[in-house]
C-alpha cells in the first residue's frame, strides 16, 4: 500500500526493537552468564561480553544434574507422549467422525470435558492412581461384587495392582490421558471429502484399511504439528515428574533444575547454573525455530 | 457437521476409541471422583478408612486466612501477568502486522519465550532478579535494598509475574498475529480507501475484529497461570517469602504431599476445578457469539 | 474534470512482470470495462490506480495531478472489492458512513448523507442490520453505497459480479449502469472503470 506515516513507523519500529530486546535479553544474559567464571558473573553489573569458560561450565552443569541419563529420558518422555498423543488422539477422533453407534455423543462429550481440567489442578489424586493403575478396577470389582463371586468359585483373591511411581509409564501415560490432539484430529477428518470414503467403499476397503491406508497418510500435516507442540510440552512438563520419579535413574532434565539453583552459602555458582539452564532449555527451543511453521499451526487448531 | 459416508460397524469402532477412554477413565475420571470422595471424608489417623466428614473439609479451608490468601495472590499473580502478557503481546502482534522491514524475524523470535520450560525461566529470571548479583542490583547499588525478592514479599510477587509474563507473551503473540492475519486483508484496504491512517484502522478495524481472540486469551492466559505458574514459583521462591508467592496449585501441592493433608489438598483441589471449569463455560459461551468475518 | 491517465504503468512482484506497461486515457465521465484471462492483471491495474499497490514503473495521473506517491485517501478514489469486504461488526449505515466518518464530517450531516445514500441504492430497510444478516446482492448494494457516498473522483469496481448468481448478475449489471448514468449526470461526473472476466 502506498502510505507515507514516517512518525507512526518510527514508532513501531522502535517498539518491535524494544520487544525484541525484551524477548532476547533474558536469553543472552543465560548464554553469557554461562560463559564466566565464578568471580565475573557475581560482578555488578555483570559484563556482557562473553567469558571463556562456557565449556568449564557445561561440564560442570553436566556432571552436577546427571544431564546425561536425565536428558536421554526426557527425550524418551517427550517423544513418547507426543508419539502416544498422536496414535491415541487420531483413533478416538477416527471413532468419533467416521462411526455412528449409540453413545458416540456421550463418548465424545467425556473425551471432550478432559480439555477442561489439567494435570496440574487434579494432581493429588491422580498421583494416587498412579501409585496403583488398576485400582479403578478393583474397586469396580469390589463394588460389583465381582471380586467376591470369583473368591467363593475359585478360591482366589482378587487383587489388581500395578505401581506405576518411578517408572516411564507412569510419566507418560497419565500426561497422554487428554483430548488435545483427539479435536485437531477431529476437525481435520472433518475436511477429509465423503467421496474419498465412498470410493475406498467402493474399492472393497473396511474402516481399518481406509484408516491406515487413506486417513492416515493424509494427515501427515497434523500428525507433525501435533507432534512438535507435544514434544515441546511434554519436554517442559515439570510437577508430574517431580511427584513420580523419587528414583533418579528415572528422573528427567527440567526437574534437575531445581538441583542446580546455587548454594545460599558462599559465592553462588550462578556461571553453572546458568549453563545447566542452557542445556535443559536447548531442546525445546531447537524444536520450535526449526517447526516453526509447525508450531504455530498446531497450537492455533488444537486450542481452538 | 456429520459425516455422509461412516462405516457401520460398532465393534470396530469401539475398538478404535478403547485406548483413549481406558487411559482418560483411569488417569481422569476416577481420579476427579476421587478427589470428590477424598474432600467430603476425612482419613483416620489410625487407618481404618475414611468417614463421611460432609462439608467440613470446605468449612475449615474458607476459614482458613491463609487460603484466602493464596486465592487473592493467586488472583493478583493471574491479573497481573495476564495484563502484562496480553498487553505486549498486542502491541507486538499489531505492530509485526504491518509487515515492515524485519517483520519476519520478528514474527519468529517473539514466539520464542513460550518454548522454555517455567522452571528453567524461573532459573534464569532468578538470575536475572537476583538483588546481590545479575542486572537488577544495579538498583540496590544506587538504592541500597530497595530491591529484594528473597526477603520482600512484593518483590518476590513482581518477580515471578516477571517471568510468567515473559514466556507468555510469546504465546499469546501467536494467537493474536495469526487472529490479525484472518482478517481479509480487503478489509484493511476498504479501511484505507476510505480514508482511516494505520492507527485509526487498528483500533476502529482490527482491535473490534479481534474481541473473540481477546477473550479466548484472557481466559487460557488466567487457567494458564493457575497451573503453569508452579514451575516458576518453585524453582523461583519456593512460595515465600512469608508465603508471599504461595499460590493455589503451590499449596495444593504443599498442603498434600509436604503436608500430607489429603483431605484438605482435595477440598481445595474441587474448588480450583470449580474455579477453571467456570472460566471455561464462561468462554464457551462467548465463542458462541463470535464475529464472523463474511 | 475527473480524468485517468496512465502512461507506461508496470508492476513486478519481486521479478516477475505482472503488469507489462500499460497506457489508458479515461475521461470525465467515461464508463471503461477492463477484460482478460484471469491472472492477466486486472485487478492489480485497479489496485494501482486506487493506491493499495506500488507502482513499479510509469505515472499515474487523476485530474492532471501524479499520483504515483500518493496515500489511497488522497486520491480520491472508491473501490468496491470482489468480496465487498464489509466491515462484519459494524451495521449497514455505519459501514456506508465510515469513510465520512474517518473524514470528521459531523453525525447529523454524515446521517443525512447516509440516508441519501441508502436509498439510492435501495437499503433504506436496512440500515441497522450487519453484513452477515444480508443477501449478496444486498451486500454487494452496501459496498457500492460505501463507494458513493463520499463522492469520489473516480470508481472502481473490481469483478463486482462475480460473486453473485446468474440472476443477479443482470440485474446488478443494470444498477451499475444506471448508478453510472444518475452519477455522471451531476456537474462533476467520476471516471468509472471496473474489471471483468470475461464470460464463456
Amino acid at each position: 500500500m502506498v502510505e507515507r506515516t514516517p512518525i507512526f513507523n518510527a514508532i513501531c519500529q522502535i517498539v518491535l526493537l524494544i520487544g525484541l530486546l525484551t524477548v532476547l535479553l533474558p536469553f543472552v544474559i543465560v548464554i553469557v552468564a554461562a560463559t564466566h567464571d565464578i568471580r565475573a558473573v557475581n560482578t555488578v553489573p555483570m559484563s556482557l561480553v562473553p567469558g571463556s569458560d562456557l565449556f568449564v561450565n557445561l561440564h560442570e552443569a553436566w556432571v552436577r544434574a546427571d544431564l546425561g541419563r536425565k536428558l536421554f529420558n526426557s527425550f524418551l518422555f517427550a517423544g513418547a507422549v507426543a508419539a502416544g498423543k498422536v496414535l491415541l488422539s487420531s483413533m478416538a477422533a477416527f471413532a468419533i467422525v467416521y462411526f455412528r453407534f449409540p453413545g458416540r455423543m456421550l463418548m465424545f462429550w467425556l473425551i471432550f470435558i478432559t480439555l477442561m481440567l489439567p494435570l496440574e489442578v487434579r494432581i493429588v489424586p491422580t498421583y494416587a492412581v498412579a501409585a496403583n493403575a488398576l485400582a479403578p478396577f478393583q474397586a469396580i470389582l469390589d463394588i460389583t461384587g465381582i471380586s467376591w463371586l470369583i473368591h467363593q468359585v475359585s478360591g482366589l483373591q482378587v487383587k489388581l495392582e500395578w505401581g506405576l511411581l518411578n517408572s516411564y509409564t507412569g510419566l507418560i501415560l497419565p500426561l497422554v490421558a487428554t483430548a488435545t490432539g483427539t479435536f485437531l484430529y477431529r476437525q481435520f477428518y472433518l475436511t477429509v471429502p465423503d467421496e474419498l470414503a465412498e470410493a475406498a467403499k467402493m474399492d472393497g476397503s473396511g474402516p481399518v484399511r481406509f484408516f491406515v491406508d487413506i486417513l492416515f497418510p493424509l494427515s501427515k500435516p497434523n500428525m507433525i504439528a501435533l507432534f512438535t507442540i507435544m514434544f515441546v510440552w511434554s519436554w517442559n512438563q515439570y510437577l508430574w515428574p517431580l511427584l513420580i520419579t523419587t528414583d533418579p535413574n528415572f528422573g528427567i532434565a527440567v526437574t534437575q533444575l531445581k538441583n542446580l539453583i546455587p548454594s545460599e552459602f558462599g559465592l553462588p555458582d550462578w556461571n553453572v547454573a546458568m549453563a545447566g539452564t542452557l542445556i535443559i532449555m536447548a531442546p525445546p527451543l531447537i524444536v520450535v525455530i526449526l517447526m516453526q511453521r509447525w508450531f504455530v499451526r498446531g497450537l492455533i487448531s488444537t486450542e481452538k | 457437521m456429520e459425516k455422509r459416508a461412516t462405516f457401520s460397524s460398532t465393534t470396530i469402532g469401539l475398538l478404535f476409541a478403547a485406548p483413549m477412554l481406558v487411559l482418560i477413565f483411569v488417569f481422569f475420571y476416577w481420579p476427579s471422583g476421587q478427589a470428590l470422595y477424598w474432600a467430603f471424608t476425612l482419613e483416620q489417623p489410625w487407618g481404618g478408612g475414611n468417614t463421611w466428614v460432609g462439608l467440613q473439609n470446605f468449612r475449615q479451608l474458607l476459614m482458613d486466612p491463609y487460603y484466602w490468601g493464596a486465592i487473592s495472590r493467586s488472583m493478583v499473580f493471574g491479573l497481573g501477568s495476564t495484563s502484562i502478557a496480553m498487553g505486549v503481546a498486542l502491541l507486538l502482534a499489531l505492530f509485526t502486522d504491518r509487515e515492515m522491514r524485519g517483520h519476519k524475524a520478528y514474527r519468529s523470535v517473539f514466539i520464542w519465550p513460550y518454548a522454555i520450560a517455567a522452571p528453567a525461566l524461573g532459573l534464569a529470571f532468578r538470575f536475572i532478579l537476583a538483588p546481590e548479583a545479575g542486572f537488577l542490583s544495579l538498583i540496590n547499588q544506587i538504592w541500597p535494598g530497595l530491591w529484594n525478592p528473597a526477603m520482600d514479599g512484593t518483590d518476590a510477587m513482581i518477580a515471578v509475574i516477571i517471568a510468567f509474563s515473559w514466556k507468555y507473551i510469546g504465546y499469546n503473540f501467536i494467537f493474536f498475529l495469526s487472529a490479525l492475519q484472518s482478517i481479509p486483508r480487503s478489509l484493511i484496504e476498504a479501511a484505507a480507501m476510505d480514508g482511516s491512517g494505520p492507527m485509526r484502522r487498528m483500533w476502529d478495524i482490527q482491535l473490534p475484529l479481534l474481541t473473540p481472540t481477546l477473550f479466548f486469551l484472557l481466559v487460557i492466559n488466567i487457567t494458564e497461570s493457575f497451573q503453569d505458574s508452579f514451575g516458576i514459583v518453585d524453582i523461583m521462591t519456593q512460595g515465600g517469602p512469608a508465603r508471599a508467592t504461595e499460590l493455589m496449585v503451590y499449596k495444593i501441592y504443599f498442603d498434600g504431599f509436604k503436608g500430607l493433608d489429603y483431605s484438605g489438598a482435595a477440598a481445595q483441589s474441587i474448588i480450583l476445578m470449580g474455579l477453571v471449569v467456570l472460566l471455561t463455560i464462561v468462554q464457551f459461551r462467548f465463542v458462541e457469539r463470535r464475529v464472523h468475518y463474511k | 474534470m475527473s480524468s485517468i491517465a496512465i502512461k507506461g504503468v508496470k508492476k513486478n512482484y519481486s521479478k516477475t512482470a505482472v503488469v507489462h506497461g500499460v497506457d489508458l486515457e479515461i475521461a470525465t465521465g467515461e464508463f471503461i470495462v477492463i477484460l482478460g484471462p484471469s491472472g492477466c492483471g486486472k485487478s492489480t491495474l485497479l489496485r494501482m490506480i486506487a493506491g493499495l499497490e506500488d507502482i513499479s514503473g510509469g505515472e499515474i495521473w487523476i485530474d492532471n495531478k501524479l499520483v504515483n506517491q500518493m496515500e489511497p485517501r488522497e486520491r480520491g478514489c472508491a473501490m468496491v472489492f470482489q468480496n465487498y469486504a464489509l466491515y462484519p461488526h459494524m451495521t449497514v449505515a455505519e459501514n456506508i458512513g465510515y469513510a465520512l466518518k474517518v473524514a470528521g464530517v459531523p453525525k447529523a450531516e454524515r446521517m443525512k448523507r447516509v440516508a441519501a445514500t441508502a436509498k439510492v441504492v435501495g437499503l433504506e430497510a436496512f440500515l441497522d442490520r450487519r453484513p452477515a444478516a444480508l443477501s449478496g446482492g444486498q451486500r454487494q448494494r452496501v459496498a457500492m453505497g460505501r463507494a458513493i457516498v463520499r463522492e469520489p473522483k473516480v470508481f472502481l469496481f473490481d469483478e463486482p459480479l462475480s460473486n453473485l448468481d446468474a440472476k443477479l448478475r443482470v440485474a446488478m449489471r443494470a444498477e451499475i449502469r444506471r448508478l453510472h448514468r444518475r452519477i455522471a449526470a451531476s456537474p462533476l461526473p467520476p471516471s468509472l472503470s471496473r474489471t471483468t472476466r470475461p464470460r464463456r
